[in-house]
């Protein structure tokens, strides 16, 4: 706990004392007092214009009907928020984006735990092996998501033309409602995999091993150890990748902008990209911002259930 | 005193003459225009020449560029009502065709009549009234048109021979194209793609007019794409694409340069830039029609509006305007770009310049055949052109019927006028 200046924590005995002292005393130890609040004023001066502000300006603009650039906006409360939760786009892209979020994070996370075992076990090359699967994170997405776009095209794709070779049919990936999403879903954990990979290695390094050798001279197996020692004391790890890979999955936005542009009609329609079409198609400021707001609760809302998980955490 | 008297009512009529004339500003001092405009490759190509041109006509003007290199009219429409809402507008903006309402709307667009009517430089005799139509809102002209793009069919003249099709003679009726995707169909190509995808109601007006229908009624208050004739467009694309005749993809110029495409309906636009990129010959003629008439074609492209705030720089603005429309510019546009300008005397002199040039040809002749590309009134205009767009794409990849998919457009487009 920080120690708090003499002066002000004293009893009756050097209040006297107190007021004997020479006013620049008095000045040094309401500096020291201050301090603190002025060395965090910077971070808060920045976090105040640059997150709480616009957080504060959005839900403002989520109160009015105004379309970007006009010189008119008109006060309607609720109105945005009554049309986005009567919007069958609205519903249609908050479904498809729990199920990018749910599917993505949890492949990328079970991947990316398959992957960090397997570098652990490997011999040689650990390096080589962390470079390579975490690549893509490193990469530009939408860059990449182009790359992707080719890989996956009906006509003139690379992964039809493999299939056509080893004589099956083509697969119109992108523009098939039945497809399109797990398309998304692939890029999204080839992109992140990788980044939930160099975590759990990371978690994996810093459990004792001792406990394995404990637990081998003990008889146990190697399922039983990963199940008993390592998967537990991963916990936080896993915790922290959870959190993390939700707000990633829940920001996508570039992926499904340069692959599917939210289409097949709405197939791919993640909230993100509704908001970004509402704000920057359709000019309709008022409106995305009701989007975003009610985005921003939702992140908020699932950042604070899972850390109501937290009591099934292990700190070792 | 008369002296005085005389002084005070010449000074008094060169103000009130200074004032009344909105154009002609001293181009003396120094200035700098603020011109956002787009700037993918291929626009870059036309737009530097267009601002090193005016410079070195007026060398008292810098053109300062904010430039939009991905997104579409879109994007760049943005980033202007952007600097609108600031209160820091462009001097110059380049908008789409389909935007102006949405510009004009936003209160932030100046009206180019008072320049247009006082400026004797200024030849509108000089420029397609049917292109200069398109820069028109609330009976005002809001833009000027600087390139002008219709639709055309792209032909693949290797796969033609290979098919035993003449590439001299390609389609001309729905049922012609029909019967050459079906050749290309049986020699395992790809038959004919629409290009559905472009701002997503583009080709579909194409289709429609040429039917003999309408998007909507002139007040844009009655919507009427969703007739018997839009019902015929709708199932003449699910017909192709059902039957395997048309690729279900929104990847036209990609799909066409891979070189297994017969014919493919995008932008005249793609008139230089794509025969560069494809390693086969290609052939442009005239987009096929329901009879096989010549195609009324909605013009694409876009022009430049006017939005600085500050008179003397509107002024400067003006002359940047009225320059796109004088020939220097209009030459300059058509040699590196495939957009046509609206400079009638110009195009004639290109015509009979370029009298062996068939591709050219086709773009030029086709620029006294364009009709409005319709831009739908109110606030909801985009999200109109995005219900037409998924309208189309429901039926391209047969998630419904083209009755259901028109009439679900049609009760939301009527919902998002109102």
């Amino acid at each position: 706990m920080r120690q708090q200046p003499k002066s002000l924590l004293c009893s009756n005995n050097c209040m006297t004392n107190l007021s004997s002292r020479p006013a620049r005393l008095s000045r040094r130890a309401g500096l020291r007092y201050l301090s603190p609040y002025l060395l965090l004023f910077p971070a808060f001066l920045f976090l105040g214009l640059f997150v709480f502000w616009p957080v504060a300006y959005s839900i403002y603009l989520s109160t009015m009907d105004w379309k970007l650039g006009y010189a008119s906006r008109e006060f309607v409360l609720l109105d945005n928020f009554v049309d986005l939760l009567t919007s069958d786009d609205f519903w249609n892209a908050a479904k498809n984006t729990g199920i990018y979020t749910v599917l993505m994070s949890s492949l990328s996370i079970g991947i990316g735990l398959i992957l960090s075992l397997a570098i652990i076990g490997a011999r040689r090359f650990h390096s080589f092996w962390q470079a390579l699967f975490f690549l893509p994170v490193a990469a530009t997405m939408a860059a990449m998501a182009v790359v992707w776009r080719f890989i996956f095209d009906s006509h003139i794709g690379v992964l039809n033309a493999f299939l056509l070779r080893i004589g099956m049919n083509s697969v119109a990936w992108l523009t098939q409602n039945t497809t399109a999403m797990g398309a998304v879903i692939v890029v999204g954990i080839w992109s992140n995999a990788g980044y939930a990979m160099v975590f759990f290695i990371a978690g994996l390094s810093n459990i004792p091993k001792t406990l394995y050798e404990a637990a081998a001279i003990d008889g146990a197996s190697s399922p039983r150890q990963f199940f008993s020692i390592t998967w537990p004391l991963l916990s936080p790890t896993t915790l922290f990748i959870m959190i993390i890979m939700t707000v990633r999955a829940l920001a996508s936005f570039d992926i499904v902008k340069v692959l599917t542009d939210g289409g097949p009609v709405g197939a791919t329609q993640v909230l993100s990209h509704l908001l970004y079409e509402e704000a920057f198609k359709f000019f309709d400021t008022g409106y995305a911002s009701g989007i975003a707001v009610v985005f921003f609760i939702l992140v908020l809302a699932l950042a604070l259930l899972q850390m109501r998980v937290e009591k099934w955490v292990h700190y070792q | 005193m008369k002296t005085i008297m005389f002084v005070l009512v010449l000074l008094l009529s060169v103000a009130s003459f200074t004032l009344a004339t909105p154009q002609q500003e001293s181009t003396d001092k120094p200035i700098r225009l603020t011109f956002y405009h787009y700037a993918s490759q291929t626009h870059l190509l036309y737009i530097n020449p267009l601002k090193e041109g005016f410079e070195k006509a007026y060398p008292n003007v810098t053109i300062e560029s904010v430039e939009v290199a991905s997104g579409g009219y879109e994007a760049l429409s943005q980033k202007i009502l952007l600097g609108l809402a600031a209160g820091d507008p462009p001097d110059v903006g380049q908008v789409g065709y389909t935007l102006l309402r949405t510009m004009v709307e936003s209160g932030g667009a100046v009206a180019l009549d008072d320049y247009m009517n006082s400026d004797s430089k200024f030849k509108k005799g000089n420029l397609f009234p049917a292109m200069m139509s398109l820069g028109q809102a609330e009976g005002k002209q809001f833009l000027v048109p600087i390139g002008t793009s219709t639709p055309a069919l792209f032909n693949n003249m290797d796969l033609f021979n290979d098919v035993g099709l003449d590439p001299e003679n390609p389609p001309k009726s729905w049922a012609d194209a029909r019967a050459a995707a079906v050749k290309f169909k049986a020699k395992d190509h790809l038959g004919i793609f629409w290009g559905w995808q472009v701002t997503g109601n583009w080709i579909f007006q194409a289709m429609l007019e040429n039917l003999g229908g309408k998007m909507a009624n002139e007040a844009g208050t009655q919507i009427l794409f969703n007739d018997a004739k839009g019902l015929r467009v709708l199932e003449y694309l699910a017909d192709l694409t059902k039957n395997g005749l048309m690729p279900v993809t929104d990847q036209g110029l990609g799909t066409f340069v891979a070189g297994n495409l017969g014919m493919w309906v995008d932008s005249s636009f793609q008139r230089v830039n794509t025969p560069k990129q494809a390693n086969f010959p290609v052939r442009m003629s005239p987009m096929p029609t329901p009879d096989g008439s010549l195609p009324r074609v909605p013009a694409g492209g876009n022009g430049a509006m006017l939005f600085a705030k500050d008179k003397a720089k509107r002024d400067v603005a003006w002359n940047f305007i009225r320059w796109i429309t004088e020939e220097e510019a209009s030459r300059l546009l058509a040699a590196n770009s495939g957009y046509t300008p609206a400079n009638q005397a110009v195009i004639e002199a290109l015509i009979s310049q370029h009298a062996d040039d068939k591709n050219y040809k086709v773009t030029l002749d086709q620029a006294a055949r364009v009709v409005p590309w319709y831009s739908w009134p109110g606030k909801n205009g985009n999200k109109i052109s995005a219900v037409l767009k998924d309208m189309q794409e429901a039926v391209i990849v047969g998630s419904k019927t083209p009755k259901q998919a028109i009439d679900e457009a049609a009760a939301e487009v009527t919902a998002l006028l109102k």
